[in-house]
C-alpha cells in the first residue's frame, strides 16, 4: 500500500513538472510523443520491473527522434513544422528504424552474452574439475571422502591415529 | 624315555652326515658331523669327534643336544671352572650351525676320557666290585666331585653307573660324566632315583638338591657292589611300587648280602626320607673311617581295613594317591562320595591327613581351566601324598620341575595346557601349603609362581603360556617356528636369526609371532610392554606392524646388532598400511623410497624414523585437510556453476538484458553526441 501510494505520488509530482513543461515545448512533445511511439510500446509490452525494453529502445528512438527536434529547434518551433516533419516518410523511417536497432539490440544481445557466460561457465568448470583431478591424484580418492567434519575438527579414531 | 645309546649304527642322517664339512664352536673347536663317536654318547644328545684349534694338547669330544633337549646352559660356567678329576671336565660350549638338520644345536665339549663307560647298560652284569675298590674308585672321588659341585650349589642329576668313565686306562680312575646335556633327573632311570622323583616325569623332576645325588650314589655303589642291576627283570612300574611297599633299601637289597661297610652306606644313602638320608658329611666321616650306626627304614602308616578301588586294595595313603591320579573320574567319585574321608578318619586314623583333603575338596572349586573333577583329584592326591610330585591330568612334575615340563612340552611340540592348567590352578601353592617341613626355598618359589599366574590370566601375545615358559627357563631358546631351528637365546641372536629367515624369502608371516613376542617380553625387560598387546591379528594392521618395527628397531638399538638388510627388507614387505598413512601420493613415494633405503642399510630406527615420524604425518594430515577443504569448495562451486547455466533463459533475463541496455545506452550517448555535433553546429 505504501508503495503504491509512493507510486501514485511520484507519477503526480511528473505530471505536475512534466505536462506544464510538454505545453511550454508543444511541438517538440509532439514530435518526441510520435517519434517514441514504439519506446512506450516497450514500457508498455516490459513485464521486467526493471524495464530494459524500453531503456534499450528508448536510448535509439530518442537519437532517431533527435535530428528532428534539432532541425524544429533551429528553424521554426511550430505544431506546423512539426507536421511537416512527420508528413516526411523518411523522418518516421528514420526514428522507427532507430527504435527497431534498440528492438535489435534488445533480443540479438541477451543470448549472445547468455552463450559467453556460458562458455566462460564451462570453462571454469573445466577448471575446478582438473583442480579435483589434480587434487585426487596428490591425495588420494580419501580426499573426496567425509571424515573431515563441519566443526572442523577430526573424528575421534582419527584424532587417535593422529595421537 | 630317553636312554643311553651305546651302539654305533649308521642311520640315514648319520650317513647323510659323512661328507659334512668341519662345524667350528667360536673359533676354538672344530667338531667332526662325519665321525661320531657313539661309544660316548650321552642322554641328551649324540658324540662327535673334535679338534681344538688353539690348545693342541687336549683331546676334546663334542655332544651336541638333540634338537627336543634343553641343556643345563645356566650351570655350564659353573661345570666349566670346575676343577676335580674326578668329573669330566667341560671345556666350552655354545651353539654351532649343524648341518643335519641346517639349523643350529647346543654343542658341549668335554675332555675326552682316556677310557670307557664303566657300564654300557644297566642290564650288563660286570664284576661285583671288592670294598677297598668301590671306596677308592667311587666313592673317594665322588665325593670330593659331590662336595664341589655342592660348594657351587650345582646338583648333578646324572649320577649312575652308565654315566661313569674310566679316566685312564692305567690307573683305573672313575670320573662322573656329562650332567649338563640334559635337565638335572631327565636322563635317570626310576631305579636311581628316589621314590618322589621316579614318580614324575623324567622332564618334570626338577633341580632336586644333593640329598638326590647321594641316593642316586647309593644305589649306584649297590649295583657296583652287586655287579649287576638287582631289579633288571622290573620295568619302572614295578620298581617303584615295589620301592613304595618295602622302602627303597629293602626293595633293592632284597636277600643279597654286601660287604658290611659298603652295606652301611647303602643303607644309609637309600634311606626314602631326605631328612634321615647320609648327608655329604656323613659321607665323609665314613670315608674318614667313622663308621655311624644304621638307619633304621621307615615304615609308612598301613590303614586298618584298605580301600577298594578300581578292583585293588589299598592300604598305604601313597599308592592310593598314585591310583588316583591315574584314574581320576572314578577317584572323584570316590571323593565326592565321602568314602575317602570315612577310610581317612576310621580305618587309617589319620585326622590331620583327612583334614588336609577335606580342605583339598574345599578349595577345589577356585581356579582356572580343567575340569572340577581334575583339580579336585590333583588336590586330594596332593593331600594324600604331600612329598609326592603334583600329579594332574597324566602328569607328574615337582614344583621345581613345572619349567622343565613346560619347556619339555614346547621342545617336542606337545600341548603345554595341562602343565598351564597347573599353574592357573594354584597347584604348586597348595603343594607348598600341605609341606610338614617350611622349607626357605618356598617363599621365593610361591611368589613366582604368583606372578607366573598374571601371566597366564591375560592372553594376548607378549604374555599368556609362552611368557610363562620364558620367564621360567632362562636358557630357554626361543621356540616360534620361524625361528626354532636357530636356537635363538637372546634378543641379539633373535634379530640375526630372523635376518637369516629373511634371506631365505621366508616372508610370509609377521616377523613377531606370539613365541617371539613372549620371548621378546621375557629377555628384554626394557621394552615397551604395551607395545606387545598391538600385536593380536585384531589390531588394525598399521599400528601391528609399527608395533613390530618398534620393539625390533629398540632391540636393534639397545643390542647393537648392525646389517640387519634382509629382516629390514622384510618389514618394509609388511609396512604398506604404514606408508598409506601419509595421503599424500608423492610423500607416500618418497617415504617409501627413504624407507627402501633405509632397510638398504639394515637400519630399523632408521626406517622407523621414516615411517612413523610424528612431525611428517602431522604435517600431511594439515595438508590434507586443507585439501579436502578445497576439494569440497571446487565442488561445491561447479556445482553451483551447473545450476547457474543450467538455466540459460534466467541469465538472459538478467544479465543478457541489462547488457543490451547498457549497451545501447552507450551507443545512445556516443549518437545523441554526435547528432548535436552535426545538426546543431
Amino acid at each position: 500500500m505504501a508503495r503504491k501510494k509512493k507510486k501514485k505520488g511520484g507519477a503526480l509530482t511528473l505530471i505536475l513538472l512534466i505536462v506544464p513543461a510538454a505545453l511550454i515545448v508543444l511541438p517538440t512533445t509532439i514530435l518526441f510523443g510520435i517519434g517514441m511511439i514504439p519506446t512506450i510500446v516497450a514500457y508498455v509490452v516490459d513485464r521486467d520491473p526493471d524495464k530494459s525494453a524500453p531503456i534499450t529502445v528508448g536510448g535509439l528512438n530518442f537519437c532517431g527522434c533527435m535530428p528532428f527536434a534539432i532541425d524544429l529547434w533551429k528553424h521554426q518551433h511550430t505544431i506546423g513544422a512539426a507536421a511537416k516533419v512527420f508528413a516526411d516518410p523518411l523522418s518516421w523511417l528514420v526514428m522507427y528504424s532507430a527504435a527497431a536497432v534498440g528492438w535489435g539490440i534488445y533480443y540479438g544481445i541477451p543470448p549472445m552474452v547468455a552463450g559467453l557466460e556460458v562458455t566462460r561457465a564451462e570453462k571454469r568448470v573445466e577448471v575446478l574439475k582438473q583442480k579435483k583431478v589434480a587434487l585426487v591424484q596428490e591425495w588420494g580418492p580419501d580426499v573426496a571422502g567425509d571424515y573431515f567434519d563441519e566443526s572442523g575438527g577430526m573424528e575421534p579414531e582419527a584424532e587417535m591415529e593422529s595421537a | 624315555m630317553p636312554s643311553d645309546a651305546q651302539t654305533g649304527t649308521m642311520g640315514a642322517a648319520t650317513a647323510a652326515m659323512a661328507n659334512a664339512e668341519p662345524v667350528k664352536l667360536a673359533e676354538r673347536y672344530e667338531i667332526q658331523p662325519g665321525a661320531p663317536i657313539p661309544l660316548l654318547n650321552a642322554v641328551g644328545g649324540n658324540a662327535f669327534t673334535a679338534k681344538a684349534l688353539r690348545e693342541k694338547r687336549i683331546e676334546p669330544f663334542a655332544i651336541i643336544c638333540h634338537a627336543a633337549v634343553l641343556p643345563r646352559i645356566d650351570i655350564c660356567s659353573t661345570v666349566g671352572s670346575l676343577d676335580n678329576a674326578a668329573h669330566m671336565r667341560l671345556l666350552d660350549w655354545g651353539l654351532v650351525d649343524w648341518p643335519q638338520d641346517r639349523g643350529r644345536r647346543f654343542c658341549l665339549v668335554f675332555e675326552r676320557p682316556g677310557g670307557k663307560r664303566l657300564m654300557g647298560s644297566l642290564t650288563d652284569t660286570l664284576d661285583p666290585m671288592p670294598e677297598d675298590q668301590l671306596t677308592r674308585q667311587i666313592v673317594h672321588p665322588l665325593v670330593s666331585a659331590l662336595k664341589e659341585l655342592s660348594s657351587r650349589g650345582v646338583v648333578h642329576g646324572a649320577i649312575r653307573p652308565t654315566n661313569l668313565f674310566y679316566r685312564d686306562l692305567a690307573s683305573g680312575g672313575l670320573m662322573l660324566g656329562d650332567c649338563v646335556s640334559t635337565q638335572p633327573g631327565y636322563g635317570q632311570p626310576v631305579l636311581l632315583e628316589t621314590i618322589e622323583r621316579g614318580m614324575a616325569n623324567p622332564a618334570g623332576r626338577g633341580t632336586g638338591t644333593m640329598a638326590d645325588d647321594l641316593y642316586s650314589l647309593g644305589v649306584t655303589l649297590l649295583i657296583l657292589a652287586l655287579g649287576r642291576n638287582p631289579l633288571a627283570g622290573l620295568d619302572d612300574e614295578a620298581v617303584l611300587q615295589a620301592k613304595m611297599e618295602r622302602g627303597s633299601y629293602p626293595a633293592l637289597v632284597q636277600q643279597h648280602r654286601l660287604p658290611l661297610a659298603i652295606n652301611e652306606v647303602v643303607r644309609g644313602l637309600l634311606v626314602d626320607d631326605p631328612k634321615q638320608r647320609w648327608t655329604l658329611n656323613d659321607l665323609d666321616l665314613w670315608v674318614a673311617g667313622r663308621r655311624l650306626s644304621p638307619k633304621q627304614p621307615q615304615i609308612s602308616r598301613r590303614a586298618a581295613r584298605p580301600l577298594e578301588f578300581q578292583g585293588s586294595e589299598y592300604w598305604h595313603c601313597r599308592t592310593l594317591a598314585r591310583a588316583f591320579a591315574r584314574h581320576a573320574p572314578a577317584a572323584a567319585s570316590v571323593i565326592e562320595s565321602g568314602e575317602l574321608d570315612k577310610w581317612l578318619r576310621r580305618s587309617m586314623g589319620d585326622e590331620v591327613r583327612a583334614e588336609a583333603v577335606s580342605h583339598a575338596i574345599q578349595t577345589a572349586s577356585s581356579g582356572k581351566g580343567g575340569s572340577q573333577g581334575d583339580r579336585l583329584v590333583a588336590r586330594v592326591c596332593i593331600a594324600l601324598d604331600p612329598a609326592a610330585p603334583i600329579r594332574y591330568r597324566g602328569r607328574a612334575m615337582m614344583p621345581d620341575g613345572i619349567a622343565t615340563m613346560l619347556a619339555d612340552a614346547f621342545m617336542r611340540g606337545e600341548s603345554p595346557q595341562a602343565v598351564a592348567e597347573v599353574l592357573a590352578n594354584q597347584l604348586p601353592m597348595f603343594w607348598v601349603n600341605v609341606q610338614s617341613d617350611f622349607k626357605p626355598e618356598f617363599v621365593p618359589l610361591v611368589q613366582t609362581f604368583d606372578q607366573l599366574r598374571g601371566f597366564l590370566d591375560r592372553s594376548s601375545h607378549g604374555l599368556g603360556v609362552e611368557r610363562v615358559l620364558y620367564e621360567m627357563n632362562p636358557t630357554m631358546p626361543c621356540m616360534s617356528g620361524l625361528v626354532a631351528k636357530q636356537l635363538p637365546t637372546t634378543p641379539a641372536e633373535l634379530l640375526r636369526a630372523l635376518d637369516w629367515i629373511a634371506a631365505g624369502g621366508e616372508r610370509h608371516k609377521d616377523p613377531i609371532d606370539r613365541q617371539i613376542a613372549a620371548f621378546l617380553g621375557a629377555r628384554h625387560k626394557r621394552g615397551d610392554e604395551l607395545l606387545y598387546t598391538q600385536l593380536g591379528s585384531g589390531v588394525e594392521p598399521m599400528r601391528r606392524v609399527i608395533a613390530m618395527l618398534t620393539i625390533l628397531s629398540d632391540i636393534q638399538a639397545r643390542t647393537g646388532v648392525d646389517g640387519l638388510t634382509h629382516l629390514a627388507s622384510w618389514v618394509v614387505a609388511l609396512l604398506d598400511p604404514a606408508f598409506r598413512r601419509f595421503h599424500n601420493r608423492p610423500q607416500q613415494q618418497e617415504v617409501r623410497k627413504m624407507a627402501d633405503a633405509a632397510a638398504h642399510n639394515g637400519r630399523l630406527t632408521e626406517l622407523l624414523k621414516v615411517v612413523d615420524d610424528p612431525e611428517s604425518l602431522r604435517r600431511d594430515r594439515l595438508e590434507f585437510e586443507a585439501a579436502q577443504i578445497a576439494y569440497r569448495e571446487a565442488d561445491a562451486e561447479m556445482d553451483k556453476i551447473r545450476h547457474t547455466i543450467a538455466d540459460r533463459n534466467s541469465i538472459i533475463e538478467t544479465s543478457g538484458r541489462q547488457v543490451a541496455a547498457i549497451v545501447s545506452s552507450l551507443l545512445s550517448t556516443v549518437l545523441v553526441a554526435g547528432i548535436i555535433l552535426f545538426f546543431a553546429f
